[in-house]
């Protein structure tokens, strides 16, 4: 992974600083995460025994845990902001990386959230208790969705900590294995631990009588007991060795939520006891997880970031030129026919409409010489717009059609593209005229048609497909070339064999198409 | 590029980001200022004349506009922030290292009018009586706060379309207070309220509420909406006069798009009429007149948030080949990284591409230039901006000169960035997906390359 590297701009601030003020951002962040989907549990579940009881009353009643879900789902969105934004700027590349590896599932998380938020809220809220159904539905469906998101997040975090990135990529994009087993238990201890912290909000704060305090403590020593169970599988199951400080760190959180158990045992009260031992156990925890992270990432992304100024100091040079060539790209507006047809048509038709732009010679189809093209502006404005199949000519639709227009008045004003065609120089007497005539039938009505449209039998199929020599044609010096050495690339063939002045006289006879109507003979 | 690359299936990834943006606009101007700004202006009333029908009003209005704006206002804000993470990861990086103390006095701000409006929300019974004068101010601070994000975010939006002097410079305060700068600011909040009261309207004329106070109440939130409306349209001329010619050139094609290019002869037309139904609109909510404001006002919610939409798409579309216009284009490419590629080519440099395939088919080659080089703004494979639909037709060598010559050919396309050989190969694998020879790999996670899941 020595080649992987970082942004080339500089970060805002020391990365001791950065790393501090994420754990902060993070452990009130996941305060209320925990406090939110705590709270979902908790509430969906007594709303639930209160609605197979049907009891109306109750129903209401039991809603009054979902309220808070409002202010908590909202605090720990706004306090996820500074954790995502500090994470995103300090460990740019593991963190980017972990979310693209889950990155169907990452997307998935705006709209899980969006539903189980407006679902819960408006329960909890009392929208939807009138109406037993829809109340039934909004708390199952939010709750469900809802518990999804810690799932995903937890993976995220498990696979940017592991470091093993191309091997989770080579699994198809699954943790497997012992990553696997990581992610369930700790997952499990997410959640349980959100039991915890809800039931000690709640007593403290929403419960009004003993009997309500008295369900919250059990929920209270309930979760502690099988977070502690979670908690040391999660600890045993740990494969890499993150270093004595996270050791260090799950000792001591295990060794408070111990004490915390015999003192619940103890017959402690939870409103006194939760505050203080929460705190201590949630940050030592999330100091273990941050060792975990550092020890995962940390040298790979202190490497990534050197590589990263270097190669942005490699770059340095270049940006001059990059620049210059920016502020030449803000000046040039391609408003009008002319500024248009140097940039977007000169490269292929020339800078004078000769075809012999500079990459007309990578082209098998050459570029029309528009110096000799005559056509109607309808039909002209349509092969611009739609570009001509079986070439290069690509479609100006890409410009609205003011734009297409003034190409087309550009092209007009240098070259006469509207006007007539220029005739041969010599006028072509009859004999020569009507020998161009028996040709034209012979040879080139087979592919251009009878009547000069093109599209027959067997050129239907053709691309590119000849023109309609009604609607566009071509002065006769450019029609005579084009009949002498065929148009290359195209199905249309030389023929030089032919005597000059039946060239000439078969370019009258194709001119003369030019204008017809369906009708006209 | 160093980051591995999320293609989003079917939409792509400006269509994504687009429709998560717009609904987040909507609701951040529309709802927690503008509509925010009516139950604030109905409590007050209510309080002035002691008058309970405003108040219940107010109280009603607010809790669907906490509701959403704390679940769909916040979630599509921060999925904004989710979208381009995986989308245009390098991009939005660089814009957070680039704005990160804006971005983190942001979090601040947000972080505080959550708390505000939350104690607003919960104190409405409570702060009643002589505490309501109280009450109001603490709405009042919830505003002032909900506009200061509006400051924080235009500055790093503005510059997304007019940097100024900052590719030269690398200030932070030529970043920030950028040309549109001030009239963004303006154009937003003049936008929110006129958008707030145009949805106040709604809750009010579908909502149960007696006919006196509807037509009271109609005129209220008319006179809101005529003179938001008014500075609306004045800061968005003021705008539009600043923003670089270059990329105002595009403007018009930004929302025709080539589907309907042909048809932007009805651009002004169709603004110019969308604008005097909502004038006149305002107008007749002005005189009381509640039968006729319900018969036409989802007419003018849909009208004014396809203007939200169109702003956003032209403001959006209009710094072309850039996505930090000076810095980067829109493929994620650095400016001064081009000529790197041209020389070192993109995929012996690609850390992803060489560890997932060591022993690459052009094909995979192929693939891999489209999702770095085109996948930005193009899908494969079917939807949205198809490039199969976008090369059919055109011959092998034609594919290989276009590539070469993007932006100059389409202004606002970025120039291809890799080595001729490179080129070449993008040109085969694209008109062998144009012309059904080489399957085209669905979008998923590159560089998966050969393989995608």
């Amino acid at each position: 992974m020595n080649s992987l590297f970082d942004i080339p701009l500089a970060g805002p601030m020391p990365e001791l600083v950065l790393r501090g003020l994420l754990f902060v951002a993070f452990a009130v962040h996941l305060v209320f995460v925990l406090l939110a989907v705590g709270t979902a549990i908790l509430g969906v579940y007594y709303f639930l025994q209160a609605y197979f009881n049907r009891d109306k009353a109750l129903l209401a009643e039991e809603s009054r845990i979902l309220k808070s879900f409002l202010a908590h789902k909202s605090l720990a969105v706004v306090l996820g902001v500074s954790a995502l934004l500090l994470i995103q700027v300090g460990y740019t590349v593991p963190f980017f990386t972990a979310i693209h590896i889950f990155a169907p599932y990452w997307l998935m998380i705006v709209g899980l959230l969006l539903a189980a938020f407006l679902l819960l809220d408006f329960v909890g809220q009392g929208s939807l208790a009138a109406c037993r159904g829809l109340g039934l539905i909004g708390a199952v469906g939010g709750l469900a969705c809802l518990l999804v998101v810690p799932g995903i997040f937890v993976a995220v975090l498990s696979a940017m900590e592991s470091g093993e990135w191309l091997s989770v990529m080579a699994d198809g994009y699954r943790l497997a294995g012992a990553l696997a087993l990581h992610w369930l238990l700790r997952y499990l201890h997410v959640l349980v631990a959100s039991v915890v912290f809800a039931a000690a909000f709640h007593y403290l704060f929403t419960a009004r009588e003993d009997g309500e305090r008295q369900l919250f403590s059990r929920w209270f020593t309930g979760g502690m007991l099988a977070q502690t169970v979670v908690g040391a599988t999660l600890y045993a199951t740990v494969t890499t060795n993150p270093g004595p400080v996270f050791h260090a760190a799950v000792i001591a959180g295990g060794t408070v939520a111990a004490l915390a158990l015999w003192k619940l045992f103890t017959s402690a009260d939870v409103g006194r006891l939760a505050p203080p031992f929460l705190f201590a156990i949630l940050i030592l925890m999330l100091v273990a997880r941050q060792a975990a992270q550092d020890a995962g990432v940390l040298p790979l992304t202190q490497a990534m970031r050197a590589h990263s100024s270097a190669y942005g100091k490699a770059l340095e040079p270049n940006r001059e030129v990059a620049l210059a060539e920016y502020k030449q790209n803000m000046a040039a507006v391609a408003a009008d026919g002319a500024s248009i047809y140097r940039r977007s048509c000169a490269f292929c038709h020339g800078e004078n409409g000769d075809g012999e732009g500079a990459e007309a010679m990578n082209l098998k189809v050459k570029p029309e010489v528009l110096q000799a093209i005559r056509g109607e502006r309808e039909y002209l404005t349509r092969k611009l717009a739609e570009g001509v199949r079986g070439t290069a000519m690509p479609y100006f639709s890409v410009y609205t059609r003011d734009r297409v227009d003034s190409i087309v008045d550009y092209l007009d004003a240098r070259y006469k593209v509207l006007g007539a065609p220029q005739p041969p120089p010599s006028a072509i007497g009859p004999e020569t005229f009507a020998e161009a005539g028996r040709i034209y039938a012979g040879n080139c009505a087979k592919c251009h048609g009878e009547d000069g449209r093109g599209g027959t039998t067997l050129s239907k199929d053709y691309l590119p497909a000849p023109p309609d020599f009604t609607k566009r044609s071509l002065n006769a010096g450019r029609a005579v070339q084009v009949i002498e050495a065929g148009y290359p690339g195209t199905m249309m063939g030389a023929y030089g064999q032919l005597p000059p002045e039946v060239r000439e006289g078969l370019a009258a006879k194709v001119q003369g198409f030019y204008g017809r109507t369906a009708d006209s003979k | 590029m160093q980051f591995l690359m999320y293609e989003m299936p079917y939409l792509g990834s400006g269509m994504a980001i687009a429709l998560d943006a717009v609904t987040h606009v909507f609701i951040s101007h529309g709802l927690a200022i503008g509509a925010f700004f009516i139950v604030l202006l109905s409590e007050y009333i209510g309080y002035r004349r002691s008058d309970g029908l405003w108040d219940e009003f107010a109280r009603r209005w607010l809790k669907v506009v906490v509701i959403v704006t704390t679940s769909l206002g916040a979630l599509t804000g921060v999925g904004i922030w989710f979208f381009t993470s995986v989308l245009v990861p390098r991009g939005i990086s660089s814009l957070l290292r680039i704005f990160f103390w804006p971005w983190f006095i942001e979090w601040m701000v947000f972080t505080a009018e959550v708390i505000v409006i939350l104690l607003y929300y919960f104190t409405w019974e409570s702060w009643s009586g002589g505490r309501k004068r109280r009450h109001v101010l603490l709405g009042a601070g919830y505003l002032a706060l909900a506009m200061t994000s509006g400051f924080l975010i235009t500055g790093i939006l503005g510059f997304m379309l007019t940097p100024d002097g900052w590719p030269w410079s690398g200030s932070f305060w030529d970043a920030f207070f950028n040309p549109t700068f001030w009239p963004q600011l303006c154009l937003r909040l003049s936008g929110a309220f006129a958008l707030g009261a145009i949805i106040s309207a709604v809750y009010l004329l579908f909502a149960p509420f007696g006919r006196e106070f509807r037509i009271a109440a109609v005129k209220v939130i008319g006179k809101v909406w005529l003179l938001a409306m008014a500075v609306t349209a004045l800061s968005a001329w003021w705008y539009f006069a600043v923003v670089p010619p270059a990329f105002k050139a595009y403007a018009v094609f930004a929302v025709f798009t080539s589907a309907l290019s042909q048809y932007s002869g009805v651009f002004w037309p169709v603004n110019i009429a969308a604008a005097v139904f909502l004038l006149a609109l305002s107008l007749i909510a002005l005189r009381g007149r509640t039968g006729a404001v319900k018969a036409l006002i989802i007419p003018a919610l849909v009208v004014a948030f396809l203007f939200v939409a169109e702003f956003e798409r032209i403001r959006e579309f209009a710094r072309g080949p850039y996505v930090i216009p000076g810095y980067m284009y829109a493929n994620q490419v650095l400016l001064g990284e081009r000529e790197f590629f041209r020389e070192k080519g993109v995929l012996p440099n690609s850390y992803w591409f060489n560890a997932m395939n060591p022993n690459a088919t052009p094909a995979a080659e192929g693939r891999y230039l489209f999702g770095q080089n085109c996948s930005v703004c193009h899908t494969i494979g079917g939807g949205v901006n198809d490039i199969g639909k976008r090369v059919a037709g055109r011959t092998a060598d034609g594919v290989y000169v276009i590539i070469g010559h993007t932006q100059e050919m389409v202004p606002y396309m970025s120039p291809f960035s890799g080595s001729e050989r490179e080129r070449r190969v993008l040109a085969n694998y694209l008109y062998g997906v144009a012309n059904g020879k080489v399957p085209a790999l669905p979008a998923g996670r590159f560089p998966a390359g050969g393989e995608t899941r």
